[in-house]
Parts: C-alpha cells; sequence; structure tokens
C-alpha cells in the first residue's frame, strides 16, 4: 500500500484532464483536485519518502520533514484560495499552467535530490510564463520573455552549480552548501534569481504586473518562496544572505513608494518582504530560521489577498495606476476591508499575523548584534506602512468622481474572505503558526515594549505622512530600475552581433553553395561537364543543381527529419517506462 | 476625512509616547533598546529619510511612462 504519494503529481496530472471538462463540472474539477492535493499533504508524515534507482542515483521525489511540511501546508491552501478565485477563467490553458506551475513548485518542496529539484525548478519557469502570457498584450508577450531570459539564466548558473557539486562530491543529496567555492556561488545565482536577489531581482516587477488578474495570484506565491525555501536548505547560516536580505528589505520599499502601478507597487514589496525572510535565513540561528519560515508562511498570506485585492479593483474599473483610481470603498466593500487587513498585515500592525513573524526576525538581528541589519528591517517597516497607506489611501479613500463600479465576482469575495481569516487568526492566536514551524517557538510577541513600539512607529510615521502628503502622492512615470544596464548592455551586443551576423550569413550561403555542389556531383558525377564555362555561358539562369532537381525543399525535408525526432523520443519513453518499470 | 486623520493622529502619538514609559524592552541589546521612545524615532526619522532618499531616486530615475516603447 503506498503511504506517501507525491503532491505535485497530483496537480501535475490533474492538469493534463481540465480540457475534458466544461462549465460547472470544470470548476468543481479544479476544485477537487486542490482538495485532494491539500489532503494528501495533511496526511504526510515526516520522515516518509519516495525514492527511486537511475544509473548510479538515487532520486527523491518525496522527501517530507517539518520544513517541507511548512512549505506544503500553506502552497497547498493558498493553492485552493488561488483556484478558487480564478474559478470563472474560461481558458482551459490558463488553468492548465497554473496547475502545472503549482505542481512543480510542490516538487521543488518535496524534492530530496538536485536533479529532481531542477526539473521541477525548470517546469516551473516554463509555465509560470503562460500566466503572463495569457494576458495577450504586447507589453505582457515581450515582460514574459525577458522572464523566461533570466530564468533561464538562472537555471543554467543551478545546473552548472549541481554538476560541479555532484563532480567533486558525488552525491546529490540537497543539503547545507557552506564550503564556498564555485559550486556555492553558481547554486546560489541560481537560487537567488528566483529569490529576487539584488540586482537579479529586474524580472519581477517587470512581469508580475502583467501577468493576468489570477494569473498574478499565482505567480506572487511560488517562485520567489521556492527560492527562499531552498536558501533555507542550503544557505543558512550565510552573512552575504544576510545582508543581501537587509538590502532588498530597503531597496524594495524604495522603488514601491515610487510606484503608480498598483500591482507593480506590491510586486516591490515582494521584494522587501522576501528580503525579511532571506534575513532570517542568513543570520541561521533558530530563531532567524524561524523567523524566516513564519514570514514566508504569513506573506504568502497576505500578499496573495493583496493581489487577489488589486486584481480585484483591475478587473472591475480596468484602470491599474494610483493617479486614475480612487474612492473604490463604498463600491468595493469587501475588497476594501480584505485589502485593509491584508496591509495592517504586511505592516505588522498588532493583531494581524505580520506583526508575529516581523518581530522574530528583527529579534533574530538583536540578539545576533547585527546593529545594522536590525536598523534596515525597522527602515523597512516603516516604508512598509507607509507604502500601504498610500496603496489604501488612493484606491479607496481619496476622491475620485471618474470610477463608477461595484463588487468584484463572488468566488473573487469568498478566496479574498477566507485568505483573509488566517491573517487575522495567526495575528490572534500565533500558536497555530508556531506548532507548524522547524524549530521549537519560545517567543513571546505580545509584550507592552513590542506593541508600544510598533504604534508608536505607525502613529509618527503616518503622522509625516498625512503633513507631507504631497512628496508620497503618486506620479506618472517610470523609474529606471537595473534593468536599464540589461537593456544597455543587450542593445550593446545586438549591435556587435549585427556586422557579425551579416558575415555569418555570407559565410553560411557560400559554404552551403559549395556543399550543395558537392552533393549533386556525388549523385550525378556526369554533371560536372555542365559546369564547365561554356555550358553556363549559354546558360546563365540554369545551375546544374535546378537541373537535377536536388535543391532544398522544406517541405519535403522536414517532415523525415520530424518523423526521426519523434520515433526517437518515443524510443526514449518506452526505454525510461521500461527501465523504471524492471528496476 | 484627511483632517480627521491627521487630528486622530496628533492626539493618539503623544500618548503612544507617554505609553512607552511604561514598558521595558525585554530583549534589550543596544543602548537604543532602552529609549521608552525608540518606536516614534525610527517611525519619524524613517519616514523623513525614505521621503528625502524617494525624492533623490526619483530625481534621477524617474522618466516618461513610455521611456522603453
Amino acid at each position: 500500500m503506498i503511504d506517501a504519494f507525491p503532491p505535485s503529481l497530483i496537480f501535475i496530472l490533474g492538469a493534463l484532464l481540465i480540457p475534458i471538462f466544461k462549465g460547472k463540472q470544470k470548476q468543481a474539477y479544479l476544485l477537487f483536485v486542490a482538495v485532494v492535493a491539500f489532503i494528501d499533504i495533511l496526511c504526510l508524515k515526516a520522515g516518509t519518502g519516495w525514492i527511486f534507482h537511475f544509473l548510479s542515483y538515487e532520486l527523491v521525489l518525496l522527501k517530507v520533514d517539518r520544513l517541507s511540511l511548512a512549505m506544503g501546508y500553506i502552497f497547498a491552501f493558498i493553492a485552493l484560495m488561488a483556484i478558487l478565485y480564478s474559478l470563472h477563467v474560461k481558458e482551459d490553458g490558463q488553468h492548465m499552467a497554473a496547475f502545472l506551475y503549482i505542481g512543480s513548485a510542490l516538487g521543488v518542496v518535496f524534492a530530496g535530490d538536485y536533479f529532481s529539484l531542477f526539473v521541477y525548478w525548470e517546469i516551473m519557469a516554463v509555465t509560470s510564463v503562460f500566466l503572463i502570457w495569457y494576458r495577450r498584450e504586447k507589453a505582457s508577450l515581450d515582460a514574459g520573455f525577458r522572464y523566461v531570459l533570466m530564468h533561464i539564466l538562472g537555471g543554467c548558473c543551478l545546473l552548472t552549480g549541481i554538476v560541479l557539486h555532484v563532480v567533486s562530491n558525488g552525491s546529490i543529496t540537497i543539503g547545507p552548501l557552506g564550503g564556498g567555492g564555485w559550486t556555492s556561488l553558481f547554486i546560489v545565482i541560481g537560487f537567488g534569481l528566483n529569490t529576487a536577489f539584488l540586482p537579479l531581482h529586474t524580472w519581477l516587477p517587470d512581469a508580475y504586473p502583467l501577468g493576468t488578474v489570477t494569473g498574478s495570484v499565482f505567480l506572487s506565491v511560488f517562485t520567489t518562496k521556492t527560492g527562499v525555501y531552498t536558501l533555507a536548505r542550503c544557505f543558512a547560516g550565510n552573512e552575504f544572505v544576510a545582508y543581501m536580505g537587509g538590502a532588498m528589505a530597503v531597496f524594495g520599499i524604495v522603488y514601491a513608494l515610487l510606484q503608480n502601478d498598483i500591482r507593480k507597487l506590491i510586486s516591490y514589496h515582494i521584494i522587501s518582504q522576501v528580503g525579511y525572510m532571506v534575513a532570517g535565513i542568513g543570520m541561521g540561528s533558530e530563531l532567524g530560521v524561524n523567523g524566516a519560515m513564519a514570514h514566508l508562511i504569513n506573506n504568502i498570506l497576505y500578499k496573495t489577498l493583496l493581489f487577489m485585492c488589486t486584481g480585484s479593483v483591475i478587473y472591475m474599473t480596468g484602470k491599474r495606476k494610483l493617479t486614475e483610481l480612487g474612492g473604490l470603498a463604498r463600491m468595493m466593500p469587501v475588497t476594501c476591508i480584505t485589502c485593509l487587513i491584508a496591509s495592517l498585515s504586511i505592516s505588522g500592525a498588532p493583531g494581524f499575523n505580520g506583526f508575529i513573524s516581523k518581530g522574530i526576525v528583527i529579534l533574530a538581528a538583536m540578539k545576533s548584534h547585527r546593529a545594522l541589519l536590525e536598523l534596515l528591517l525597522w527602515l523597512a517597516s516603516v516604508g512598509t506602512f507607509l507604502s500601504f497607506t498610500k496603496l489604501f489611501y488612493f484606491t479607496f479613500v481619496a476622491k475620485s468622481e471618474k470610477i463608477k463600479t461595484e463588487e468584484t465576482l463572488p468566488n473573487m469575495q469568498w478566496a479574498m474572505v477566507i485568505t483573509a481569516l488566517p491573517c487575522v487568526l495567526i495575528g490572534i492566536y500565533p500558536k497555530l503558526l508556531f506548532s507548524i514551524l522547524p524549530h521549537p517557538a519560545d517567543y513571546h510577541p505580545y509584550t507592552l515594549s513590542h506593541i508600544i513600539g510598533v504604534l508608536q512607529l505607525f502613529l509618527f510615521a503616518g503622522l509625516v505622512f498625512m503633513v507631507a502628503i504631497r512628496a508620497y502622492s503618486p506620479h506618472p512615470w517610470l523609474v529606471l530600475d537595473f534593468d536599464y544596464f540589461y537593456r544597455m548592455a543587450f542593445s550593446g551586443i545586438r549591435w556587435v552581433c549585427g556586422p557579425l551576423n551579416f558575415l555569418r550569413l555570407r559565410v553560411q550561403a557560400s559554404f552551403s553553395k559549395t556543399v550543395g555542389y558537392f552533393v549533386c556531383l556525388s549523385r550525378n558525377p556526369f554533371a560536372l561537364s555542365e559546369l564547365s564555362g561554356e555550358y553556363k555561358q549559354s546558360n546563365p539562369e540554369s545551375t546544374f543543381c535546378n537541373k537535377t532537381g536536388w535543391g532544398y525543399n522544406e517541405n519535403i525535408h522536414r517532415k523525415p527529419m520530424g518523423l526521426g525526432v519523434l520515433l526517437a523520443i518515443l524510443f526514449l519513453f518506452f526505454y525510461g517506462l521500461f527501465y523504471i518499470l524492471t528496476s | 476625512m484627511k483632517r480627521f486623520c491627521k487630528r486622530l493622529l496628533i492626539v493618539l502619538a503623544p500618548l503612544a509616547v507617554l505609553g512607552g514609559f511604561f514598558g521595558h524592552h525585554e530583549y534589550a541589546v543596544f543602548w537604543w533598546h532602552h529609549l521608552s521612545f525608540l518606536g516614534a524615532l525610527v517611525g519619524a526619522l524613517g519616514a523623513l529619510l525614505l521621503m528625502v532618499v524617494i525624492r533623490w531616486v526619483a530625481s534621477l530615475a524617474a522618466k516618461k511612462e513610455d521611456f522603453y516603447d
């Protein structure tokens, strides 16, 4: 009897059957698969696993411990909520991409070896881009290509690191990589790109705001969080990682404060919030890692909720810029209240989940005597509060005569309300969160000094905001990020490549012509006489190849090539199947 | 609404500073953790610092929305 089944396979296999169903049946099926995967994860017990022997390696498709279980719970819950939120979407392709994306993210979480992790990692990159492209706008298409390009770069680095690790250690088991050297460098770049390390973060605020309304909800959950998770597995206690976290936290909020697009604003906040997690992992203490994981779980809850709320606003109004929005509180009360809950949670207000996890990460920085890191994290807290005051104020409170709309679709409302509940529940009863953390948690968040300290911070930052509201007001501008340098570099490469490509084409053409002559001659050596000067002079338009009919025909030559490739793939598939069944 | 929020903040902010004198930091490590108005200081100075930083970044990097088009 199977006592543990990989939840990733439930989503991946479930994705294949989506086109079979139509209408209400499809909606029921989507929820059914998500519920089955959730129950499967609830039934998993630490210590269980799925191991395959392939060549001389052990592929661990399922490795369950407290860390992977905590990730699994939150991924499965939020996947269910995101699917509920996207039930109204008619395109099967979008649902399939989302399912494959969720499945591969769960695959990364439960993978016990680097090869399985890498395969799932790449599936995640490829499937997630369709959630951007399904928006079917030129800007989304371009952003999707940039997203894929960056992730291919990250994937190459990760694969290089893994190969170096396997060559030097002979083991593919995932474990701490504290040794430094090229192996660690390549792997940390691979993981860091998904985690939005500076300056590799540009794909995130570029692509996430341009995804579909529902696609961005999925995107906000999995890619960066699997990055954080893999860092926790391999790079806990790394000083570089800790300070990278601090830098990300501050950089994210500075850029978030400058944004006009509501989804771009919260995309920059992903970088900032992930910074807290990365800082916690980098500190490496039990408190730090617990704080990082607690913040990861809480962040998934309120960040998903924020993407749901902003998605609802965009879905109903068609507008996504703060300068065009305002006064939605009365027209969209459910969205407004849930957005307020999410804003208070991300700001770390007492009574909400962010208060608990932010407190743990900052306490870990204090206890490890990292004064600079502590100050950076405090500064990021101030910025978070200010930018969500700005988001909430200019979307829901500030007066706008232009917009007339109503509350969003019922499935979206339900998803928002259910996602908002744990934000409050964990805030009121933190033991709920502590029970699933990887290390025993001995932390009391509700002390008088902590509550008053946070209230002081909010009140004084709020006072500055109200006094200097013009300085924080949104502007219709584009703020250049590091991607400006990447674009310049690529423009330079393209400039250099232009003449080189021309030269390549000329050389290729002349070689092709020569090879063509030889091919024709080998088939008809008597045609050599036709190459003589006399023949050419008398028949200037005719070449002997055209005459003999051996020119390249795309339609004729592609078919046998395609058939050959297909047969090779089929052979490999059946060989692999046979190998797995017999081993 | 805006005026009401501002007045509310003006009333509550000094009260929060007063409240700071009734609690001590349980996990104090550095000298600034003993300040009873640390949160207020971080909030106000942080907001001002961020305001300066975002204005500086905007002066350097803000372009028209169709800059890349």
